[in-house]
């Protein structure tokens, strides 16, 4: 049992190490320009990739109904206007565009990009700039009721290195392989069996 | 006062151990030790009033979803349903207590009360032979062909194929859970017991199938007790219960895919031999038995990924094929109906089969270079045949698959859950605010935390699989190298889904 126990253990443990080797990435950032378009119930393109370290600009359209933006991570809200170049954007997430509107708080004037880390409040742009910070993967999500699928209308952002997906990759391969090098216990030495 | 040698003799020294083939590892009789629970149990108040508040949201919620707001997200019907009960029962419910959602679901409840005529007390005929409870209705048998649960795995899968609109459009669903309560009211009133639920209802059939991970299960204490019982009072009925409306005897069970937990026998059994027993997770009930159960296996597990791809993915194709009365694609449901099924019915389970051959013949070669040892002549391992390798490897696809529903409902609740604040204040989206939180903002819940949570959930699943894989294994071989190459090619499986997964939530 204690040997199954110890092989299981060093198994996943290397799967882990392998796993964070393999998610690791050296290339040097670079800038990436996206322009995302909404539509019921989907963005396009559904998966933007980028890595660690990356500046990532991002304009948003629509092209049927009034959609959101809300980036897990970055904790970015924005609302998308059918058939308009710009759109309002507006950090912490948690900014009440409705009760903006209702007091009169909205602003005029479009500027032409904003970086999110000097954002507070609600701004109106044509381009939101992001530092890709922090690694994984993070959805955005239509954040204003667009429709009956609108709980499911989402993309992904994948910023390497994505450990939960490498680690668990190596550690399920660790752990198969743990269980191929089981040995069986002997019946009479195993304890807490009732009866 | 002196001790009585004779009854001391007889009490403890001669007593046979009790007979319970079921029991492997840790086991504790939970009625035993908490006596106040297993009074409650027995008390004949118990299920009806577990069932009652339960019937009242239930015709709330058909209410609001008829007479409420079509958006889903504001209709306590869809809110409540498919995203609060949803995850609680599938990451609670059925991994610790299997069947529990059974013992209170008001579905059938109308038709069983009618069938009685009763809501609490039992009917009690001493004199007819047989079932000794007097049932309403033409009480005819359930026909003998359709004792399976092929029915269930077909209407899950027709519900499955439009759960796009069942979870978004409150109207489907109220029509659709409306529909189960008339169904079950008819049936009970011409088939005895509860028919609807044993061999038709959609949700029974995966609780059925899961509850075999979880960690209670209702069991005799004692069977040779059951098969010396002279009045079989939990099968029969007694003058304390009815008897089970699940047609299960308790003197031979020892799987709890059929038991509802209704808790009848604990009340009509005259010997105070049915216990509640708490177990670990997943690795006492191995058994599959019929193909039906095999396929509910896959199914489960092969439509765990199709919602993945279609409710959580970024693929707006696949959002469109399945929303098909908002989109009109006929040509694309259609494409997606035949990719659902087709992987479901044939794809999985032929990929499942020829693995399940390539163990087959993997161990075969081991055999003939290693001497089978005496042990496992002994002990009458022979060589197992496809069809015992088909149907207990596919075991392993139960905690698989159950891990793998959590992970999926897991950002469903996370995700979601701030609209179930705001429509408790307005629960048919008409404007109220009768709590004050009607106006709380839709803001995820430790979004960036939840892939990691549904890794481990997975993780967790595929350790089940493997320690379970590998019990059976070794049953079927009694030989570690012959078990371990046999072993190989279904844990390879286990492994390709389980990487799918985290590639799904993860990747």
């Amino acid at each position: 049992m204690v040997r199954n126990v110890l092989v299981t253990a060093l198994l996943v443990l290397a799967g882990v190490g392998g796993g964070v080797w393999w998610a690791r990435s050296t290339a040097p950032p670079q800038e990436i320009v996206v322009d995302v378009e909404a539509r019921r119930y989907a963005y396009e393109p559904p998966v933007l990739r980028a890595r660690q370290g990356d500046v990532l600009r991002l304009r948003l359209r629509s092209t049927d109904v009034v959609h959101g933006f809300f980036l897990e991570g970055y904790d970015l809200d924005a609302r998308i206007v059918p058939e308009r170049p710009d759109f309002e954007v507006w950090r912490p997430s948690e900014v009440q565009w409705a009760e903006a509107e209702k007091r009169g708080e909205l602003p005029t004037k479009t500027e032409s990009s904003v970086e999110v880390s000097s954002l507070q409040g609600i701004r109106r742009v044509r381009e939101v700039v992001l530092r890709l910070d922090r690694p994984g993967r993070f959805r955005y999500r239509c954040s204003h009721t667009c429709g009956f699928m609108h709980p499911f209308m989402q993309g992904e952002l994948i910023v390497t290195p994505n450990y939960p997906f490498h680690v668990g990759v190596g550690a399920a391969i660790g752990l198969t392989l743990a269980f191929l090098a089981w040995r069986p216990v002997d019946p009479s030495r195993r304890r807490g069996t009732s009866s | 006062m002196s001790v009585r040698p004779d009854v001391m003799t007889e009490s403890v020294v001669d007593r046979p151990a009790p007979k319970r083939p079921y029991l492997k590892g840790r086991w504790m009789d939970l009625g035993e030790r908490v006596r106040p629970l297993q009074g409650l149990l027995r008390w004949r108040s118990f299920q009806f009033l577990a069932i009652l508040p339960n019937l009242f949201l239930f015709y709330f919620f058909i209410l609001a979803a008829l007479w409420g707001t079509p958006v889903g997200n504001r209709n306590i019907m869809i809110v409540f349903v498919w995203i609060l009960w949803w995850f609680i029962l599938i990451t609670l419910w059925v991994p610790l207590a299997g069947r529990l959602w059974c013992t209170m679901c008001p579905i059938p409840a109308l038709g069983e009360w009618l069938q009685r005529l009763r809501l609490v007390t039992v009917r009690f005929a001493s004199k007819a032979k047989g079932f000794k409870n007097v049932l309403f209705g033409l009480n005819r048998k359930w026909p003998r062909a359709l004792d399976n649960i092929w029915l269930q795995n077909l209407l899950f899968l027709t519900l499955a194929t439009f759960s796009a609109l069942l979870v978004t459009r409150p109207i489907v669903s109220a029509f659709v859970l409306g529909g189960m309560i008339v169904l079950a009211l008819g049936l009970a009133l011409v088939f005895r017991h509860r028919v609807f639920c044993r061999y038709l209802c959609p949700v029974s059939g995966f609780l059925g199938l899961y509850a075999m991970t979880s960690s209670v299960a209702l069991r005799s204490r004692d069977w040779d007790v059951c098969v010396r019982c002279p009045t079989k009072g939990c099968m029969l009925g007694s003058e304390n219960g009815w008897g089970c409306p699940w047609m299960v005897y308790m003197g031979k069970l020892d799987r709890s895919n059929y038991c509802g937990l209704c808790f009848e026998c604990l009340k009509s059994c005259p010997n105070d031999n049915i216990g509640l027993f708490v177990r670990p997770f997943g690795v006492t009930e191995t058994r599959i038995l019929h193909l039906d159960e095999a396929y509910k296996a896959f199914i489960m597990l092969v439509l765990a990924a199709v919602y993945s791809v279609t409710l959580l993915g970024p693929w707006g194709t696949f959002k469109d094929w399945a929303n098909v009365t908002e989109t009109g694609d006929w040509r694309g449901f259609l494409a997606y109906a035949a990719l659902v099924w087709g992987a479901c019915l044939v794809a999985f389970p032929a990929m499942y089969g020829l693995l399940v051959k390539v163990s087959q013949w993997a161990s075969r070669w081991r055999g003939r270079r290693v001497l089978v040892p005496a042990s496992a002549s002994a002990n009458g391992a022979g060589e197992p045949d496809f069809r015992t390798l088909f149907l207990r490897f596919s075991y392993p696809l139960v905690p698989l698959g159950l891990l793998a529903w959590i992970a999926f409902s897991l950002p469903l609740f996370f995700v979601n859950g701030s609209y179930i604040v705001s429509v408790l204040s307005d629960p048919l989206g008409w404007g109220w605010d009768l709590l004050g939180t009607a106006h709380v903002p839709w803001k995820p819940l430790i979004p960036e935390w939840v892939p990691v949570l549904q890794a481990g959930v997975l993780l967790g699943g595929l350790a089940v699989a493997l320690r379970t894989g590998w019990a059976i294994a070794w049953e079927l071989w009694r030989d570690p190298r012959r078990a371990r190459w046999g072993l190989a090619p279904m844990a390879g499986l286990w492994l390709m889904v389980t990487v799918g997964f985290l590639w799904l939530f993860t990747g």
